[in-house]
């Protein structure tokens, strides 16, 4: 298919003002025709407004009491409407814009549909920032990542001895889509559902990656229970360390051993 | 520079800040040419009266993911559907 004029790349600004922008992505912002941003703080949002003169935000897109997936929608159609006038539009959008976030991956996919040029540019995430700053290596137990609400809506499979983490959390269990926050109630079921996993006392972490530079992160254990009444925002994540040792899978270790054992035999022969 | 946001980007890319004391940092700001005033709020980290000077008091609201496709949502006045769980019916792995 050969590609139309007009055009979509979606980049990560990161997580930090200034510490994280690669140059790529802050060139595709600054030659961009139009410059769509969605980012997690206002001065981040100031920022990139000057590095561009048509730096359009989408947050005018959110409501409350109406569903984000409309929302998502109406910030897809904008940015499609942009390249089919022929521009070349830069999503421009916080963290990694692949990671827990799906305007930018419908966005591209819609534009390639089109016959348009789609292209997503990585950023660091808050994942990689979580890693960071809390010493984790996910390689070290294995690790799970789930968008919070659905952690709680579907039927997941849960290993206590990996790492666990829940995002969004600050809306969790919010059916509707349409909240900017749920509240404790909600919040019980999610502690609910974790128990039959973890203990009461288990100890989690919330998580939140600075912002600005003169900012430090938010890191706060506290025990599962005492979540309830945690201060939660937005941008909160939750850490749920492993509760159990790694369980050893005899049946596979066996099989492999014997494997290793006709290896030696094959040579001897 | 005086905007607040292009002393933000350059202290973002300072190494040498991150190690710095509050007097260290005073300094650095002072070299940088940084106003007063926003030395002070910086030094302070004080969030309301940054906000206050750049001129930012948006809420800004940062979720950009959804925990199903639009399909696989709940209908019916947000209410689970017949074959999904209900409350307390969440089974353990």
């Amino acid at each position: 298919m050969n590609e139309q004029q007009g055009s979509i790349v979606c980049v990560g600004v990161g997580m930090t003002l200034g510490s994280h922008l690669s140059p790529l992505s802050r060139s595709y912002i600054e030659q961009a025709d139009v410059v769509f941003s969605l980012v997690s703080d206002g001065l981040v949002e100031q920022w990139i407004g000057q590095m561009n003169p048509d730096v359009r935000s989408l947050q005018p897109y959110y409501h409350e009491g109406t569903s984000r997936l409309v929302s998502y929608n109406a910030m897809v159609a904008a940015m499609i409407a942009e390249v089919k006038a022929g521009k070349k539009v830069v999503g421009a959008f916080y963290g990694h814009p692949g990671v827990f976030a799906c305007v930018p991956h419908k966005v591209i996919e819609q534009a390639r549909a089109l016959g348009y040029y789609g292209k997503m540019e990585p950023g660091i995430s808050a994942e990689d920032c979580l890693f960071s700053d809390l010493a984790i290596d996910p390689g070290q137990f294995g690790c799970s990542h789930f968008e919070a609400s659905q952690f709680m809506f579907y039927k997941r499979i849960i290993d206590p001895s990996a790492y666990l983490i829940l995002w969004q959390v600050g809306i969790a269990g919010d059916l509707s889509l349409s909240k900017f926050s749920t509240g404790e109630s909600y919040r019980q079921v999610l502690i609910d559902i974790l128990s039959l996993h973890y203990p009461k006392d288990h100890q989690v972490i919330l998580y939140e990656a600075p912002t600005l530079p003169i900012h430090s992160h938010r890191i706060e254990s506290l025990p599962l229970s005492s979540l309830l009444h945690a201060e939660i925002h937005g941008y909160t994540t939750l850490v749920i360390p492993p509760c159990q040792e790694l369980t050893r899978n005899m049946e596979v270790l066996q099989r492999l051993d014997a494997i290793d054992k006709d290896h030696k035999n094959i040579k001897l022969v | 520079m005086n905007s607040i946001t292009d002393v933000l980007e350059k202290i973002g890319q300072q190494s040498n800040l991150k190690y710095s004391t509050e007097v260290d940092c005073e300094l650095q700001l002072t070299e940088m040419r940084v106003p007063a005033v926003i030395r002070k709020v910086l030094i302070a980290n004080d969030k309301s009266e940054l906000a206050q000077l750049s001129d930012n008091k948006k809420d800004i609201i940062c979720y950009v993911s959804a925990p199903a496709k639009e399909h696989e949502m709940p209908k019916d006045d947000n209410k689970p559907a017949e074959d999904e769980p209900k409350q307390g019916e969440q089974e353990s792995a």
